[in-house]
């Protein structure tokens, strides 16, 4: 049976994509190679679902694009901007405290989980 | 061949996202599958397994739809304010068009007297010209995104019933005499509005508009 959508989950291409971003511009294809390769394959998603979340990030005005034409292929380039370092320390602050929580969750004795 | 692309193209479109987004959004798409297809060909694969598997990769059509479909944010504005875009945004314009012929006719009258009779006549052609050719953009515009006919055609009547209704008059100064220029209104005659409604709806016979659902 396939995993129930999460909240949590759907936040985590964003998540990816700004922390990858970050660090220097890309187009969606070398962008979802670097997920892939960071992740170690562990996160499939289809390849896809990436350039809505891009689509979004930059009319959020986290994300700023320009085009450049390589071997005859027009490629958008993705890079951060201020506003979306910004919003990657929120959220990334979010997930941390969040994965935090619920590793004392599950590490707790079971005694302690079942009280009440 | 069907592409998936194009299927995904249409079903944007219906959904009010603006043509420049899905076309940008398709393209980024194909551009990727096409990435993925050279890599896995570079790897052995033959091209049409490759394509099939770059596809597959890429996400079926709801996974790629559904997120543009469900944010507001992508919806254009001629979507969410289709009575703007489609009826309020053309009278405006035809009142720019009416206003920029008018001008030009009191510029010409004062610089080229001799042209002034002659463009004088033009005057009330240019002025029932104004809705139909706003019109027929319009409706274009309205086809390419898939919008239903009924706004555009408001938008058409309401132009057609102004220029029908809001009527210029205009005398050309003679040599020793000024020239007059007035906007009268009065009730649509019945024949000029259906002609004007008829030309400026013409685009409808050619043009493929979304059906209301059944």
């Amino acid at each position: 049976m396939a995993a129930p959508s999460s909240p949590f989950i759907n936040g985590v291409p964003e998540l990816l994509i700004l922390r990858l971003l970050r660090d220097q511009e890309m187009y969606g294809y070398e962008l979802v190679q670097q997920i892939r390769s960071a992740t170690k394959d562990q996160l499939i998603l289809a390849e896809g679902v990436v350039y809505p979340v891009l689509h979004g990030l930059e009319r959020d005005g986290a994300l700023r694009t320009r085009r450049q034409t390589v071997n005859g292929r027009s490629r958008v380039y993705y890079s951060v901007t201020p506003a979306g370092a910004e919003r990657y320390a929120g959220i990334s602050a979010q997930w941390r405290q969040l994965t935090a929580t619920i590793a004392n969750v599950l590490g707790a004795p079971d005694d302690a989980r079942s009280v009440g | 061949m069907h592409d998936p692309l194009d299927e995904l193209t249409e079903s944007l479109l219906r959904g009010g996202l603006s043509p420049s987004r899905v076309h940008r959004y398709t393209r980024e798409l194909s551009e990727h599958r096409q990435d993925i297809a050279e890599h896995l060909q570079s790897e052995g694969m033959d091209p049409g397994a490759a394509l099939r598997e770059a596809q597959r990769r890429l996400g079926n059509l709801e996974s790629l739809s559904l997120p543009m479909l469900i944010d507001a944010r992508f919806r254009s504005r001629a979507h969410r304010l289709p009575a703007m875009f489609y009826v309020a945004l053309p009278l405006f314009m035809q009142v720019v068009a009416w206003s920029a012929c008018l001008i030009t006719f009191i510029a010409a009258a004062t610089l080229w007297r001799d042209a002034t009779m002659e463009y004088a006549s033009l005057v009330p052609l240019l002025w029932l010209a104004a809705p139909v050719l706003i019109g027929w953009t319009m409706l274009a515009l309205a086809a390419h995104r898939r919008t239903r006919a009924h706004w555009p055609v408001i938008g058409v009547a309401a132009g057609s019933v102004a220029a029908v209704v809001i009527r210029p008059t205009i005398t050309p100064p003679l040599a020793d005499l000024p020239g007059e220029l007035s906007l009268a209104m009065a009730s649509p005659a019945l024949l000029p509005l259906v002609v004007l409604l008829l030309v400026a709806l013409l685009p409808l016979s050619i043009l493929r508009f979304e059906r209301p659902a059944q």
